[in-house]
């Protein structure tokens, strides 16, 4: 299969998979509440209005942004503004390639996927911080603020229990690390400390609940998005669905074996979507049952809490490695 | 002596403080109007020595609930001092008065002395043109600031030089607040330096509504000052009126306005964890509360027929009578809703992140909550004993109708509020059980049907709010139409001293400090032209204003 198109059946499959997953936190949120969320079947008599279902709500949402005006306030600098949430979406498409889906993938297969991809994930949120910070509205600069601090918190915690899984499979490459885990067992239950670190700092990343500190509307408005609108906000959005995906699918290449349980690829390919499913279940369980931190209460609990796990957790596939068992 | 330490509690004698007033106030003291077993005791005296007479009464751990005036046409203005000393004996109220001339009614201000004043001088001095000497802030509380002087000489939009700290404006459209009141805040990074606040947002002029419609009538308008706390008011008013006119209840239709306001304190209370849920974040909370304050509504729906406004209550005593088959079933229902409340606190006391949210935030101390004057949950939450339902009772909140506790806590912060609403809310199911039983019991008619004539005079009249103590002040001059009507709602107080508990903490508690008073900002308060953002102020004068919207239209 061609280069080209598989980049572009990855690109497809990641943004429907970012809609379905969105759709999942949503509907996993509102029925812990009880409410109904977004409908998956819609009542008979609402059927002519809405449509059979409304699993694609994320996407209308989306779509609803793009006819919508733009505004761009005086006081930005225009370029920064409008350029980096292109450059976000980008990135985040651009991350999408170097996860495995099911052993379908483009990149993932290359020596050094892995910090190809930690690069790429950061510089998504980078330029959320960049576009946000030039637009001079005092809730938006308070939430990079508060998103840079995470940033710095979050991130070392991802990258150790990262890295703690390369030691074990003693490869930087995601493929090769999949195929480690075909070789023995799901690292998940190897090193369940990296996993639950890695579970957490997806929670930062993705600003679900209790890390949501940059997007706390009480407090905050709508923090770094306060001054987007229109097109560019649906950016923002679209690169956060990718970015989902692209951080649920991590998780599963890292820690449970990329879904590969046999050698037919499609077969492959669902057990993935299932266990996407399962993982972003319990990221919107926990997003679902949270209050918010403050953002010095996160990054200390942060600091106390995660940061130590994931050393415990980078030691503990040390031992592993030198025991040779793997 | 004075204040005399009764086994734990402070008490006051009545003749010794009257006694050592006269003192003070000689020649000018007379007491014109004795009320409720000597209880409500009117003083006039002269405006001047208002002051001497604050310093004295505050000395004495006295609560000045009110400062308000009454306009007497030609005899002048009437400017009324109300203190309370409920709290440390039952019933006891000392209203001082004094009559101010109308060509130039001046009088010493007592906000230096306890900011308890602060917000009831500003608003006497706008809505009846009492000047206050001295007074340390002597602006505009409803009116925009700048009223009636243009904001600024120059026809252009000025634009200070850019500080440091940043001025963020919370409200008066913010997704914390759900009505329109103003918070300016300065702020260093995350950390609060300074607060300014502004209400004023919604003022209606129910007072002044109040002042055209019959007696009557007047009961369905209180209850639209606001609509939580829907019962609260009419209460509030028919305790003065009821007293002016010295009708007597039933006693069953003091159970039934019991039941009312004990359902309203708990739907109150459960929304209002609810939306100190959503304040730290915990969306869930509130969709959990407020599906269990349904069952509530229900009652309430049941009982009156209405899910808000209950208007169930008029002169007299009740429109509304409960049968046996109705107490059955709200009694059911509250039962339904006691369990599921007690879960939901059950999940706030124990999750972890609600404490770390809410412990040591926002607190206010007692002394500076007696300064500040807070009432209701948020002073018991201070340690501060006050409750108008065990201090002055009304209706069935004696002790020979209903047995209960006033609910305290030492913590004074945040995490304190939420404690106390919590144990009140069960405290409330607890009352409203009794009164089940007793409407079982007690039969007999629900209404004062005895003929009766409007007296001429004056009276005050407290309820308990579920945000706190309620204030009416009636003058009737013997018409069917009230001569005058003041109102001072609990939130008055309470948005008032977050003036003291909001600086120092961080950005991040802002809400939930807000928050954690229950603000209402309905009971409290129009569009302002100062536009604060990110350190440039943006000022405009009200004649570019005017020919900006005339150009547009």
């Amino acid at each position: 299969m061609s280069f080209i198109l598989k980049a572009l059946i990855i690109t497809l499959i990641g943004f429907i998979l970012g809609i379905i997953l969105t759709f999942e936190i949503r509907k996993v949120f509102a029925r812990a509440q009880y409410r109904l969320g977004p409908l998956t079947s819609v009542y008979p008599e609402l059927k002519a209005l809405l449509g059979s279902t409304r699993i694609l709500q994320p996407l209308y949402d989306v779509l609803k942004l793009f006819y919508k005006e733009t505004i761009i306030p005086q006081t930005t600098s225009k370029i920064l503004f409008i350029i980096s949430p292109v450059i976000s979406l980008l990135l985040s498409v651009f991350s999408l390639y170097f996860v495995s889906f099911g052993g379908f993938s483009v990149f993932a297969n290359r020596d050094h996927s892995l910090i190809w991809l930690i690069y790429v994930l950061i510089a998504i949120t980078i330029f959320w911080l960049i576009g946000s910070a030039s637009s001079s509205s005092p809730w938006a600069i308070i939430g990079t603020r508060r998103e840079a601090e995470l940033l710095f918190s979050i991130e070392f915690s991802l990258l150790i229990s990262a890295f703690s899984i390369a030691i074990i499979s003693n490869s930087l490459s995601i493929q090769e690390i999949v195929y480690a885990q075909r070789e023995f067992l799901p690292f998940i239950l190897v090193n369940p400390m990296a996993a639950i670190t890695f579970l957490l700092s997806i929670l930062g990343k993705l600003r679900l609940k209790p890390f949501d500190i940059s997007e706390a509307e009480v407090e905050i408005v709508s923090g770094p998005c306060t001054e987007y609108s229109g097109k560019l906000l649906g950016l923002i959005y679209l690169s956060k669905y990718f970015m989902t995906v692209t951080l649920v699918a991590f998780f599963i290449d890292l820690f449970l074996a990329g879904g590969q349980i046999s050698n037919f690829t499609l077969l492959n390919v669902i057990t993935f979507i299932i266990l996407t499913l399962i993982v972003t279940f319990i990221l919107s369980l926990i997003h679902a049952l949270m209050p918010r931190f403050k953002i010095d209460q996160a990054f200390k609990w942060v600091l106390t809490r995660m940061w130590p796990l994931s050393i415990i957790s980078l030691i503990f596939s040390l031992i592993i490695r030198s025991l040779g068992v793997v | 002596m004075i204040i005399q330490a009764n086994g734990g509690n402070i008490m006051i004698n009545v003749k010794e403080v009257l006694g050592k007033l006269r003192d003070i106030l000689s020649p000018d003291f007379q007491v014109t109007r004795i009320d409720r077993n000597g209880r409500h005791i009117y003083i006039e005296t002269s405006s001047q020595k208002l002051l001497d007479a604050a310093k004295f009464l505050l000395d004495i751990d006295g609560r000045l609930i009110h400062v308000t005036a009454s306009d007497l046409g030609f005899r002048g203005i009437k400017l009324l001092h109300v203190y309370s000393f409920d709290h440390l004996v039952k019933n006891l109220h000392l209203i001082l008065y004094a009559i101010l001339p109308r060509d130039n009614p001046v009088a010493p201000s007592t906000a230096s002395l306890t900011y308890q004043s602060n917000w009831a001088e500003r608003e006497t001095m706008e809505l009846m043109g009492v000047k206050f000497e001295n007074h340390p802030d002597p602006r505009h509380i409803f009116l925009p600031f700048e009223w009636p002087e243009p904001v600024e000489s120059s026809k252009e939009w000025k634009t200070v030089k850019l500080e440091r700290n940043v001025i963020l404006p919370i409200g008066p459209y913010h997704p914390a607040l759900i009505e329109g009141g103003y918070f300016k805040i300065k702020v260093d990074g995350e950390d609060i330096l300074d607060v300014d606040i502004k209400v004023g947002f919604n003022h209606r002029g129910i007072m002044r509504l109040a002042e055209r419609r019959s007696f009557w009538k007047n009961v369905f308008l209180v209850s639209r000052v606001c609509g939580i706390c829907n019962i609260c008011h009419p209460l509030a008013y028919l305790n003065a009126v009821e007293n002016l006119f010295k009708i007597d209840v039933p006693d069953r239709a003091k159970y039934i306005r019991t039941l009312l306001a004990e359902l309203n304190r708990i739907h109150s209370h459960f929304l209002w964890l609810g939306v100190a849920g959503e304040l730290i974040g915990f969306k869930t909370l509130l969709m959990w509360t407020w599906k269990a304050r349904e069952l509530v509504q229900d009652c309430v729906e049941l009982i009156t027929g209405n899910r808000v406004h209950m208007d169930a209550v008029i002169i007299g005593g009740s429109r509304i009578d409960l049968t046996d088959e109705m107490i059955n079933k709200v009694r059911e229902k509250l039962l339904a809703f006691k369990s599921q409340a007690e879960r939901i606190i059950d999940i706030v006391y124990d999750s972890g992140l609600v404490r770390k949210r809410t412990e040591n935030i926002g607190v206010l101390k007692l002394p500076e909550a007696k300064n500040a004057g807070i009432v209701g949950p948020t002073a018991r939450a201070s340690g501060w004993k006050i409750d108008v339902r065990k201090d002055s009772p009304y209706d069935a909140y004696g002790d020979e109708y209903t047995s209960w506790d006033v609910v305290t806590d030492e913590g004074s912060d945040v995490l304190a509020r939420v404690i106390v609403r919590c144990k009140e809310t069960l405290v409330s199911i607890d009352i409203c059980m009794q009164c089940l039983d007793a409407l079982k019991r007690v039969h007999g008619p629900i209404i004062h049907k005895e003929r009766f004539e409007i007296p001429e005079g004056e009276a005050i009249g407290k309820s308990e709010a579920p945000r706190g103590e309620l204030l009416y002040y009636i003058v009737s001059n013997g018409t069917i139409n009230p001569h005058t009507v003041r109102i001072r709602t609990p939130s008055y107080r309470n948005i008032a001293a977050l003036k003291y508990m909001i600086p120092g903490y961080t950005l991040a508690d802002v809400p939930i400090i807000i928050g954690s008073v229950d603000p209402c900002f309905a009971c409290t308060d129009r569009v302002i032209i100062v536009d604060e953002k990110h350190g440039k102020k943006q000022v405009m004068s009200y004649d570019l204003f005017l020919k900006k919207y005339l150009k547009r239209r």
